[in-house]
């Protein structure tokens, strides 16, 4: 009997088959590998993406709710530490938290940085904001290296503080935003005025009263003279004359020549144009009833910056030997004032008005103003502390500001409407506005005070406009 | 025995043939999220320079491309130059200090303007920072980039890549892509 004996395989025959399906496995499992690793790499990075672009709008967001309160200026009812101080202060800071409440998103925030700088004449506000958002995977890079140089995630450390950012990698975007005061001081220069200008000798320069290298105590110091005391005139009207007055600062005109510039020290640019805004009524519904009318000694109270005392009088007279005291809320306390005038503003023979050390006081006459150059007593030694605007009724108005006598005036009249006339010698400290201007006697002259330039705008209320809006993508 | 070395063959075939299929598609998947990568990039570089940007140009060739119907090839964007060191404003390696702003014309100026340049270059994107250039987009993308200005004053971007598929010569990946996005001064900041 036969039996059929199978034949084994050689045993080398069998093995090369295994190790044959092994190795194409094996390289099967690296192809797949290297997909799913190339895979969820890209799949991160799209992550980084996604949260870096996040980080932009939180920085975003956080500096529009910094310009929110600005343009409130309800710094303190929003939480911040008080409002931005002025130039060179340290800035004010704040963090928000914008994620709470949005489902499947984790910590995003805003960190806020805000202070003031000297620009244009204007304090602006500058608000840098950097939005945080925290990214997820582990605190690794893509595979790109242009993707590392544009989104420069803090995966270790805070790529602006330099901080540990610990277990928490993140994605940073910062923007910087300025933004200028709507409401710009109207006193740029010494003069500004819409129509003729005639001066009949004496001098114009400058000042600064918030800069101790240009000023004294406040006070104009002539070995600190400046030569800013520029003169605007908008329409010469063929009949402006500096009259041969020392004029330490340039002369802007429109129209014919101005003449009797021998000794204008500056330079001259023509034509000119600078639109002045009139000076609107105020709008006030709230005020201290009393008094209604001002025609003797009395005492008005301050207010604080937040809420001043206002006042609406329908006149102010001011006769020989009476007082009109502006008193601060407490004392050496910053105090702040408003008088609305309805009628006509007086001073006479030895009546004065007495602003005490740290009160500032507006005022907003819709009459003429008759003073002297002594009237004003202004113990703060502030041009800003002591500003009179006179409403503008119309062009066709026949409003007037008279000066007469000598004596030192500090602060800044505003009357774009009114003709403005100065005789005796009186000494401003400040800066003036009017339609027309005539300045008799000789011995007149005009400190302007710089600083006038860097306040806002009289009875507009603030506000900012945003003028930059800048990335820094370091 | 033949029959065995012919079944054996054929299997083999099918084998190299599935693992070649699968070597194939795993590079194209590759490749393709590799493209999708570098249409992100761009569009976040885009989306970052317009936001800032003070002033918008689109160009064909030398040609200023003007109105709102046709599209461009090259956006020319100005920005403003914010640090005070000459390196290019990503470099993290330069200083962070701001060049100080001043108001020039009524317009905010951080020293000097740039001008960033965004365009494809033989199948490259390129993002040319006032004469440096640099690949954002590989080009074995061989990438288009197309822009055009919207009504709105907004900048219509076309981001479009037309890779040879691996194995497959005659197919491509491509996919488009736009995006819309405002710079600031048109928001009127």
């Amino acid at each position: 009997m036969k039996t059929n004996k199978l034949r084994r395989l050689p045993t080398r025959q069998t093995g090369s088959a295994i190790l044959g399906a092994l190795g194409m496995l094996a390289l099967t499992a690296v192809v797949v590998g290297a997909a799913l690793l190339e895979s969820r790499s890209r799949y991160r990075t799209t992550h980084h993406s996604g949260r870096w672009t996040q980080a932009a709008h939180a920085a975003e967001a956080g500096a529009e709710l910094a310009l929110m309160s600005a343009q409130k200026d309800s710094w303190v009812a929003d939480a911040w530490a008080g409002a931005p101080g002025a130039p060179g202060a340290a800035p004010i800071t704040k963090t928000f938290t914008l994620s709470t409440g949005v489902p499947a998103t984790g910590p995003i925030r805003a960190n806020l940085s805000v202070d003031t700088i000297s620009m244009d004449g204007g304090q602006w506000l500058r608000i840098r904001s950097t939005g945080e958002a925290d990214v997820s995977g582990g605190a690794l890079a893509g595979l790109d290296a242009q993707d590392v140089m544009l989104r420069k995630l803090s995966l270790r450390n805070d790529r602006t503080t330099g901080a540990s950012v610990g277990a928490t990698p993140m994605a940073t975007r910062t923007v910087e935003i300025l933004a200028e005061p709507t409401s710009k001081s109207p006193f740029k220069r010494a003069l500004l005025l819409n129509k003729r200008f005639n001066m009949s000798g004496g001098t114009i320069d400058s000042f600064d009263s918030g800069d101790p290298t240009k000023s004294t105590g406040n006070l104009y110091d002539l070995a600190k003279r400046q030569t800013n005391g520029d003169v605007g005139i908008n329409d010469t009207e063929g009949a402006s004359s500096l009259g041969g007055a020392y004029v330490y600062g340039d002369l802007f005109y429109s129209g014919a020549a101005v003449t009797n510039t021998t000794n204008l020290q500056g330079t001259t640019t023509t034509p000119f144009s600078e639109p002045i805004s009139p000076v609107a009524a105020p709008t006030w519904t709230t005020f201290n009833a009393s008094p209604a009318v001002i025609s003797s000694s009395m005492t008005l109270t301050g207010g604080t910056q937040a809420a001043p005392a206002k006042y609406k009088v329908s006149a102010v007279t001011v006769g020989g030997g009476k007082v009109l005291t502006m008193a601060p809320h407490a004392v050496g306390a910053e105090s702040y004032i408003e008088v609305w005038v309805t009628g006509n503003f007086t001073t006479s023979g030895s009546g004065y008005i007495l602003s005490e050390p740290g009160v500032h006081v507006t005022y907003h006459i819709a009459g003429d103003v008759t003073v002297s150059g002594s009237s004003f007593n202004n113990q703060s030694n502030i041009a800003a502390n002591n500003i009179v605007n006179v409403i503008s009724v119309g062009a066709a108005s026949n409003q007037k500001v008279t000066v007469s006598g000598s004596g030192t005036f500090i602060g800044a009249i505003n009357a774009p409407a009114a003709a403005f006339t100065n005789s005796g010698g009186s000494t401003f400290s400040g800066a003036l506005i009017g339609k027309t201007m005539t300045i008799t006697g000789g011995l007149t002259t005009i400190h302007y005070d710089e600083a006038l330039g860097r306040i806002a705008g009289s009875g507009t209320g603030g506000g900012y406009r945003v003028k930059s809006w800048v990335e820094a993508v370091r | 025995m033949l029959v065995a070395a012919v079944v054996f063959g054929v299997f083999m075939a099918a084998l190299l043939r599935i693992w070649n299929t699968l070597g194939a598609t795993a590079m194209n998947t590759t490749a393709y999220a590799q493209r999708q990568n570098d249409q992100m990039r761009v569009f976040d570089y885009l989306k970052r320079d317009i936001r800032r940007a003070t002033n918008v140009e689109i160009y064909n060739g030398a040609t200023l491309v003007t109105g709102t119907t046709t599209f461009g090839s090259e956006l020319r964007l100005t920005i403003p130059d914010y640090y005070s060191d000459s390196r290019e404003e990503d470099n993290a390696i330069g200083t962070k200090v701001p060049n100080t702003p001043a108001v020039v014309s009524g317009d905010v100026a951080y020293g000097a303007t740039l001008t960033v340049r965004y365009y494809a270059l033989n199948g490259a994107g390129i993002r040319d920072e006032a004469g440096t250039a640099r690949t954002v987009a590989s080009a074995a993308g061989a990438f288009v980039l197309s822009f055009k200005r919207e009504t709105s004053g907004a900048i219509r971007s076309r981001v479009f890549f037309d890779q040879p598929m691996r194995g497959r010569a005659s197919q491509t990946l491509r996919r488009t892509v736009e995006t819309i996005c405002i710079p600031r001064f048109e928001l009127q900041l």
